[in-house]
Order: structure tokens, then sequence, then C-alpha cells
């Protein structure tokens, strides 16, 4: 008969059709296993606890039920009591499991009536919202008329709920990372501020490791201080380390804000439970940390400023307070620098629609001098408190109407103290959640931007397949130095395309080697033998001439170049440069090669008999300044002798030198140029002759 | 101002132009030309290859046999031999009319365009080139410039079907599609056996969103094609499905085409982008690969290869490869490497 029990109790097993029993700390069941007395004390140590009911209790009792709940975890009465302990601990995420064995045992509201209502706050917090909303439902209809503030209570959380719905349902695309050991301790660690480069990163820790007190609180924890990491480029995090003495202290210190130069940090100094004040400290010019003094007068008062953001160029600072006069708990202020008097102007309370009648907190103002982060209980939150955004608008001096950020960043319990980098690909916040170091830890958020859709060929429009109508065999090629140069004439002040005479002349030789037409949009496209240093000039009845240089080299040979010629019409104000006026060097000596160019000068000035015009010589950056001046004024006048030995009145043409002022291109870009030919471009640009029309 | 263009396709020159072959070479390139003309496609080949066994960097000898591989339709080895020959010399209107032919049929679209807009630092082109360089436009998405060519040939010749395609083609681009479609129609008329042109007809219903008629002319094109002609429909039938966002009827379009052409770098393109949407990036990864190996300048596998590696958190190789998409001319691309992702 044993035999058939057990096999049956295995077959029940093997199927999974488990029931879950109640199994109460009972002394005919347990009283025999060691432990079990001790197991009873805790449950009543607890209970002491647990009966107070404050959050500092709830936290006092758990470890005493946890005790408990080691020697025997069936008891549908220490669940409950741990579950309810849970909810009220940063570990809330442990409740639904202790919540959920209390209901499965058939736990009801005679024995436990609030289940149902802590039930509804552990799914809330577990992302399961529509269990949530129907058990908060369910409790609703046991309140009782005088239940006014539950009653309240629970509809914002079933408001919490459909926002959470509507959250997940269209996720924001991110990776959430844990910062790891280098960074996170099994201690509390949070409140992360970063530098707008996202290379300093500075938060709170309660750790033993560097701590400079070494003394605990009431808590049994360790006084805060402020550590820090940096990294490199595309590096990751080193480990963190205590900022020192200068900053932390033996009591509480708390990072609050850091300017986005990452020099000047403000942090949260306790003053009581109700009070606390914000202090700053900057970094000296050896990159130290200064002494931290009080942030301001008009900024900390008796009630509790806690946290705060400087803008980009630190005119602006944007902290949180409590204190009279506000819409309703925390409230977002802002003040000004007084650069007069060296301190914070009055604070204003930013007021609608950012601020609400609950809690606004962890505020954070992006470098982009426009976009203020913050946490709010008050807004569209799915649980708690969600991270908000809003956007300042310069030209109304009014702040949109602060969006969610979404879903996983926010979640249905409290999120807070979130700083974003310069180029908001990153974000950081402190957590507690499965998987971390113990306690809170410091997350990065990695956003991922739009869904990326991948790409789909096409098969595409096909064309048919034309029959090869004539074989185009290739015999030996004749030329092979040659390259291609394309490019486009246009009308400078209208944009449009030109179509002049484009002639390519050996600069050396004055022979034609080329003409070209462009065709009507202005463009062409030709073949051109290396081995040449060409003068290519555009030319059109009425326009101004265009002149280019080109030298081209066997070594060119196949490359591609593009010439685009800018060309206006004939009238006063009109300019243009002549590139191929060639003189010896460092003479004013008008070489053989420079005459073509300044024979096209010639016929256009003969075609406007009443047309007057000024040269201007450019040298180039080679050489001291008052050679230059006189060298680059010698040689225009070189050119209007030569103008004037064709027959053009001299009073028609005026000279000027300008040396080097007026570089094409700058000596910085000639540096950076890699190789010596790039170099002598650069400065053979720099040297040339303007014609600008000064009369018509 | 004159600036050196950087040419889309630049190798590195392994050897210079050199007119100075041996005669043994010479002679054989000669011999090459006789038989070629002659339509002896392979012994010309044969003499070619004899002729650049002896001078490796005879250019000439190289795009003739370009030149009888794509009349042979082995277009991947046209360009092969196309490319060995620009290798070498990089202005010779030859080179630039076969290579660019040889771009368009492997579906290079923009490069092809640069060779054959070329040829006319030569000489005018032939209606052939015309041809070739407007529907090179068309891949390359210009479909204005297309639009001057197109309708220069079909003014010349409107009882052409190809040019009548061709029309359609710009049509389609310039969204005209009930022209589009008359010229399609007009184009079977004169040519019933070129079932291509029911994808033409499928993709401009699909534009015009009627998507029956457009399922009727890809089903019609399956029925009516064989083998390798059958993949075009199939792609068109997986992008319909996807379309519709029915993701495993696509994949079954894109696996039945990829059993028919496990060669076609586009349907692999294509199950690697359904497999990104299924979020089986490792898989998809390795289809991107596979793709890239059959077509190094597939800016889609490049581009989604980068989606699927930063999915699987590997940004700086998805950055990597969304530089490769952005040079093979993806501009989805640059919006990518302009990001934050690329840029820390």
């Amino acid at each position: 008969m044993k035999k058939i029990l057990f096999l049956l109790a295995l077959l029940v097993g093997y199927n999974g059709v488990s029931q879950v029993v109640d199994e109460p700390f009972d002394k005919m069941v347990l009283g025999d296993k060691p432990g079990f007395n001790n197991a009873i004390r805790e449950i009543k140590l607890g209970d002491l606890h647990f009966e107070r009911g404050s959050e500092e209790d709830m936290a006092e009792a758990l470890p005493h039920y946890m005790v408990a709940d080691s020697f025997h975890s069936k008891s549908a009465y220490l669940n409950y009591r741990i579950g309810v302990c849970y909810l009220s601990s940063t570990q809330k995420y442990k409740a639904l499991e202790r919540l959920e064995f209390v209901k499965a045992t058939g736990g009801n509201e005679k024995d436990y009536p609030d289940l149902d209502f802590h039930l509804a706050q552990a799914y809330h917090l577990d992302g399961q919202f529509e269990k949530s909303i129907a058990l908060f439902r369910g409790y609703k209809e046991t309140l009782g008329e005088s239940d006014a503030e539950m009653r309240f209570f629970i509809n914002k959380k079933i408001q919490e709920c459909k926002v959470g719905m509507e959250l997940a349902k269209t996720p924001v695309r991110v990776w959430v990372d844990n910062l790891g050991p280098q960074v996170n301790s099994k201690y509390s660690d949070f409140g992360p501020v970063i530098s707008a480069d996202n290379r300093e990163l500075y938060f709170t820790s309660r750790r033993p490791e560097g701590n400079i007190g070494k003394e605990k609180d009431e808590t049994g924890y360790l006084y805060e201080d402020i550590y820090f990491s940096t990294r490199e480029f595309e590096g990751d995090w080193n480990a963190a380390q205590n900022i020192g003495t200068t900053v932390n202290t033996k009591s509480h210190d708390a990072t609050v804000g850091l300017s986005p130069d990452g020099k000047s940090l403000i942090t949260y100094h306790g003053v009581s439970r109700k009070n606390g004040n914000l202090l700053i400290t900057r970094k000296d010019a050896n990159g130290e940390w200064e002494k931290l003094e009080n942030i301001g007068s008009s900024i900390n008062t008796d009630y509790h400023e806690e946290a705060a953001t400087l803008s980009f160029d630190e005119k602006k600072l944007f902290f949180v307070t409590d204190k009279p006069g506000g819409l309703g708990g925390h409230d977002i202020y802002m003040a000004l620098w007084d650069e007069a008097k060296n301190t914070w102007g009055e604070p204003v309370n930013l007021g609608a629609p950012v601020n609400t009648e609950f809690d606004e907190k962890g505020v954070f103002f992006h470098p982009d001098n426009k976009t203020l982060y913050f946490s709010s209980s008050g807004h569209r939150t799915m649980g708690g408190l969600d991270i908000f955004k809003t956007e300042y608008n310069a030209e109304t001096n009014e702040w949109s109407e602060p969006v969610n950020i979404g879903y996983p960043i926010n979640t249905p319990d409290d999120d807070v103290y979130y700083v974003v980098s310069g180029n908001e690909r990153y974000a950081y916040f402190s957590s507690v959640r499965e998987g971390g170091f113990g306690e809170k830890d410091i997350y990065q958020i990695t956003f991922l931007g739009e869904k990326k859709e991948p790409l789909y060929a096409s098969s595409g429009l096909v064309s048919g397949a034309l029959p090869i109508a004539e074989r185009a065999v290739a015999e030996n090629y004749e030329k092979t130095d040659m390259v291609i140069v394309s490019g486009q004439v246009k009308d400078k002040d209208n944009g449009g395309g030109l179509s002049s005479v484009i002639t390519f002349m050996d600069a050396n030789t004055n022979e034609k080697i080329y003409e070209v037409m462009p065709d009507a949009n202005g463009n062409y496209m030709m073949v051109v033998e290396t081995g040449r240093n060409y003068a290519i000039t555009s030319t059109k009845a009425g326009y101004t001439l265009a002149s280019e240089n080109l030298v081209l080299r066997s070594e060119d040979e196949g490359k591609d170049y593009v010439v685009d010629f800018s060309m206006q019409r004939l009238e006063e104000g009109a300019e243009f440069v002549l590139r191929n006026i060639y003189f010896d060097f460092d003479k004013s000596t008008l070489r053989h090669e420079s005459v073509d160019e300044l024979n096209r000068l010639v016929k256009i000035m003969e075609e406007n008999p009443t047309l007057r015009i000024e040269l201007t010589g450019h040298t180039d950056s080679r050489g001291v300044t008052w050679y230059n001046n006189a060298l680059s004024k010698r040689r225009s006048k070189v050119a209007r002798d030569y103008l004037v030995s064709k027959g053009i009145a001299s009073n028609r043409i005026e000279t000027k030198g300008m040396g080097a002022k007026q570089l094409e291109v700058s000596d910085e870009a000639i540096e950076n140029f890699a190789t010596v030919r790039e170099k002598e471009e650069g400065h053979q640009r720099n040297r040339r002759t303007v014609v600008k029309v000064i009369g018509q | 101002m004159k600036k050196v263009l950087l040419f889309a396709f630049l190798f590195p020159l392994f050897a210079m132009a050199q007119n100075g072959y041996s005669e043994e070479a010479k002679q054989a390139f000669v011999q090459g030309n006789e038989a070629y003309n002659a339509g002896q496609l392979s012994e010309a080949f044969s003499l070619y290859k004899k002729a650049t066994d002896l001078e490796p960097a005879y250019a000439e000898a190289y795009i003739n046999m370009s030149a009888i591989r794509f009349e042979e339709k082995s277009y991947k080895e046209a360009l092969a031999y196309g490319r060995k020959a620009h290798n070498i010399e990089k202005v010779q209107y030859s080179i630039f009319s076969n290579l660019g032919k040889a771009y368009f049929m492997n579906g290079i679209y923009d490069s092809a365009v640069y060779c054959l807009e070329r040829i006319t630092v030569f000489k005018p082109l032939t209606d052939e080139e015309h041809y070739f360089l407007a529907a090179a436009k068309v891949g390359a998405e210009d479909f204005v410039g297309a639009r001057v060519i197109a309708d220069k040939l079909y003014q010349k010749n409107p009882n052409n079907s190809d040019y009548n395609v061709l029309m359609g083609n710009v049509n389609f681009g310039l969204g005209e599609y009930d022209k589009a479609i008359a010229n399609y129609n007009k184009a079977l008329e004169i040519k019933p056996e070129n079932k291509f042109i029911y994808s033409n007809i499928a993709n401009n219903y699909i534009k015009l969103g009627e998507e029956e008629k457009a399922i009727s002319y890809i089903d019609k094109g399956i029925a009516a094609t064989e083998g390798v002609e059958k993949v075009a429909f199939l792609i068109l039938k997986g992008n319909y499905f996807r379309g519709i966002e029915d993701l495993d009827n696509a994949e079954k379009a894109y696996d039945e085409a990829y059993a028919i052409q496990p060669n076609n770098a586009n349907v692999i393109v294509n199950q690697a982008a359904i497999l990104i949407e299924k979020e089986d990036y490792k898989s998809a990864i390795e289809k991107c690969n596979l793709a890239i190996s059959k077509n190094p300048e597939s800016k889609e596998a490049f581009f989604n290869r980068g989606i699927a590696n930063e999915m699987i958190r590997n940004v700086e190789q998805a950055c990597s490869d969304w530089e490769e998409a952005f040079i093979l001319g993806s501009e989805k691309a640059e919006k990518f490497l302009n990001s934050s992702a690329c840029n820390e």
C-alpha cells in the first residue's frame, strides 16, 4: 500500500499538478525540528516592528522574518508579512512571489484584509497592469464612504496602470546596462552626474572602500561619500575612486549636479530630515577641487533643497525645493546668475506646466540649453516618480507640456535622478534591479534611436537586354597619357549655366591646345593630355573673363578633374581673377606666357570702350610684408603698362597692391597639405591679379 | 576652382599602361581581333588570354576579353576583365564603353553612368550606349537625366520594345504610373515573349495601391517563367508580402528564389532583412556575409549587416558597415553614420 501511495505522489509531482498549501508554524508539525523556537521568536520580533507600520519599521521587521523564513518558508502568514515588507523596501520586485503564494494558498479577505491591495501594487510594480487594475478595482469596492483618501490613491494607481499599458506598447529602443563592478558595489551607489562629453562620472556611494568618515548613521550604513570614475574615448569606465577630503566630510556628502564642462560640482548637505542645502565646489587650474561653499543665500533655505543643475554657460541654475509658496510638494525653481552681485538672483518657481501639486524632483538641464529633464509623480506617470522632459521656447518664454520619456526608462517604481550625455546617446540613473550588485546600482542607458528598418533589394525595374548592334573591338591604344576634365560654367549672379568658349592654352608656349563649347547648361567634359601647364580661360561676350590654371604631369594620367567657372556680366562692381599672369620669381618682369590672358583682357577693354577697371596684385605669403606689398603694387602696374602698350588708355586702369593680405588659401591650409605639389598649388592660387570693373 | 574627383571605383595601379608590348603578344592580340571580328569568340578569347599571359598589362586584350564575356552574357566575368583593363588604363573609349555596360548588367549603376558618360570625350554615344546610359541612370535613380536620353531614343524608334520598357521605367521613376503601364503594355504588344515586363507592371500597380492587380501580374510572371527568370518575380512577391507585414510568406518567397539562384545577392540580402525583422541577428549577419561574398558592392548587404551588428551590440563593426554602405551610395547609411551611435 505504501508503495502505491509513493508512486501516486511521484506521478502527481511529475504532472506538475501540485496544490499550494499553507503550512503554518505549527508546533505539532514543526516543533521537533531544531530552530523552531528561534524562528517563532524572530517572527514575534518582526511583528513588533511590522505593526508600527512605518517604512523604517518594515525595514526593521524584514530581517527577523527572513530568519524565520530560512527555517520554514511555506507559511502564508510569514509570506504575507515578508511581501508587505518588500513593498516598502528598495527591493519591491521581491514582493510579488510572496503575495502570490499567499493568494494561491487561498488567503482570503478575512485572514488578510489588504492582500488584494498589496498584490495589486506588486502586479503594478511587475508591469502586470491588467491584473493590477482588476485587483485595485475589486479592493475599491470594499472601501467604505470614509475612505476617500484611499479611494483617491487607488484611482491614481489605476490611472498609472493605464499609462503603463500605453507606454509599454511603444517601448523606447534602449539598452540598459549595469555599469559593472568598476563603478558599482554591493552597497548603495546612486545619484550619477556626468560631464557633457561623457568622460567624467560622479556619484554617491555608501561603500566602505575609500570612505572618509568610516562612521555609520542610524540606518547602520556608512555615511554617504562622493566617488568618481573617468573613461577615455570609446573606453569603459575606470575603477571608481573617492573624490577626497576636500569635498567629502565625515557626514553625508552626495552628488547633485555637475556643470557640462565637469568643472563645477554641486553637492547636497543634509542639515536635518527636513532641511538640506546645496553646496558647490569648482576645479582649480590644476584640476583639484576647491573647498565646498554654500551655493548662495538666495537658494538655500530652512527647507529641503535637494537637486540642482547648471546650464552650459553656468548662468542658469535649476533646483528643487519644498519651501512654501510652491504648487505642492517639491517644485523646480530657476535662478539667474547676477554678474553685478556675483551671486545667484532670486529664484522663480517654474510654475505650470512643469510643476504640479505633487512632487517634482531630480532636475537635469541638458547642454543643448533648452531641454529640462525632471522626475514627477504628478504628470502622466506609470507609477511613482517618472522622468519627463520639457523644452524651453526662448521666443515665447514658455516651457512645453512635459512628456513622459517612456518605458523601459520609466518603470512603475520611482525613477529619478537621470542625466543625459551631451550627444544624447547615453543616460545614467540609479535603480535597484534584479542582477545588480546589491542595493542601488548605477545603470547606463544607451539610446538606439528610431527602429532601423532593413533594406530590401528590389527585383526592381527590369530593362530589356539590347542585342549587340556592333562590336567595338579595341585596337592597340595610341595615346595613354590622358585625364578627363569636366565642369560647369555658371552665371555668378543667377546661378544658371552659361555657354561660353573654354580655351586650353599651353602656359609655357602660348599655344592653343583645346577649345570647347559647353552645352546649353554650361556643362563640358573633355579628354586632355598630361605633360602640360594649362592656362584655361572661359570667355563670353558681355561677361567677365574666368581663368584657371591646371598643371598636368604624367603621374596624373587617368585622373578626373573638375574645373568650374563663374562669370559675371560686365557691370560696375563685377570682379574676376586672372590666374595666368606670370612674373619672374621675386621680380615684376612680365613673362612671355602671360600675354594670352592679358590679350583677352585687352579684347574685353576694346569691345567695351567705356569700361574702367582696377587691377589688384596679390602675392603669396612667403616673404616679408613690406616687400610683398611693394611687389604686388609693381606687378599690377606692369600689367597696366602692358594694356596701355596695346592701346588701352591709361586713365581707364587703376592699380593696387595687396601683398599677402587677402590670401585665397590660408597658410594653415597650405601647412596641412600633404605634398609639396599641393603646397605649391596653394601658393599659386594666392598669386593672382584681380580685375574689378569700376566704371562702365 | 578645380578639384580632383575621387573615382567611385578607384583601384590601385598595379601597372602603368605600356605600348611596348612584345611582338609575340602583339601578334596574339592582332590575331585575337581577327577572330573576334569573324565571330569566333572562343578562339579570340584564347588569343587575348595568350597576349595577357605574355604581357600582364595588356589593357586592350583585357577589354576585348570583357566584351566577349559580355556577348556571351557572362556579365560578372565581363566586369572582372573590364576592371582589369581599367586598372591599367583609365581613359580609353573602349574601356568606358565595355566597362560601363558590364557595370550596368551587374547592377552597379553609379559606376555604369560614370563610364558611359565619359564616352562623350571621345565620340558621340551610339544608340546602344545611350540606351545603357539611360537605363543606368534609371538604376541610379536619376530619372530626369534618364528621360532626356530615353525620349530621344523613343522618338527615333517608337516601335522598339526595349525603348518602350525604358520609357516605362523612366515614367515609373517620375511617378507617372499610368503612363508607365501604357509603355509596358505597348512593349508587350511588340514583344509578347518579354515576360519580365509583367514584373514592371506589377511594380506600378503596387505604387498605385492596386494590390490585387499587382499580385495577379506577379503570379502571371511566376507561371510564365522558368528557372532564373522566375527569381525577379519571387523577389517581387516577397517584397509584396513584406509590404503587408506577412513576414512568413515573404520569407517563403525569398527562400524559393534562393533555391533557384543561390548566387543572387539581392535574394540573400532580402533573406537577411527578414531575419533582422524576426530579430535573428546572428543568422542575418551570416546571410549578409554571404550576400557580400556574392556582390561586394551590395550596399543593402552592408547596410543590413550594420543593423544586425548594432543589435548584437557590435557597434564599432556596425558603423564600419554603414560607412561601407555609404561609400557604395546609401544615403540612409549616411544618416546612421552621422548619428551619435557612430560619433561618441
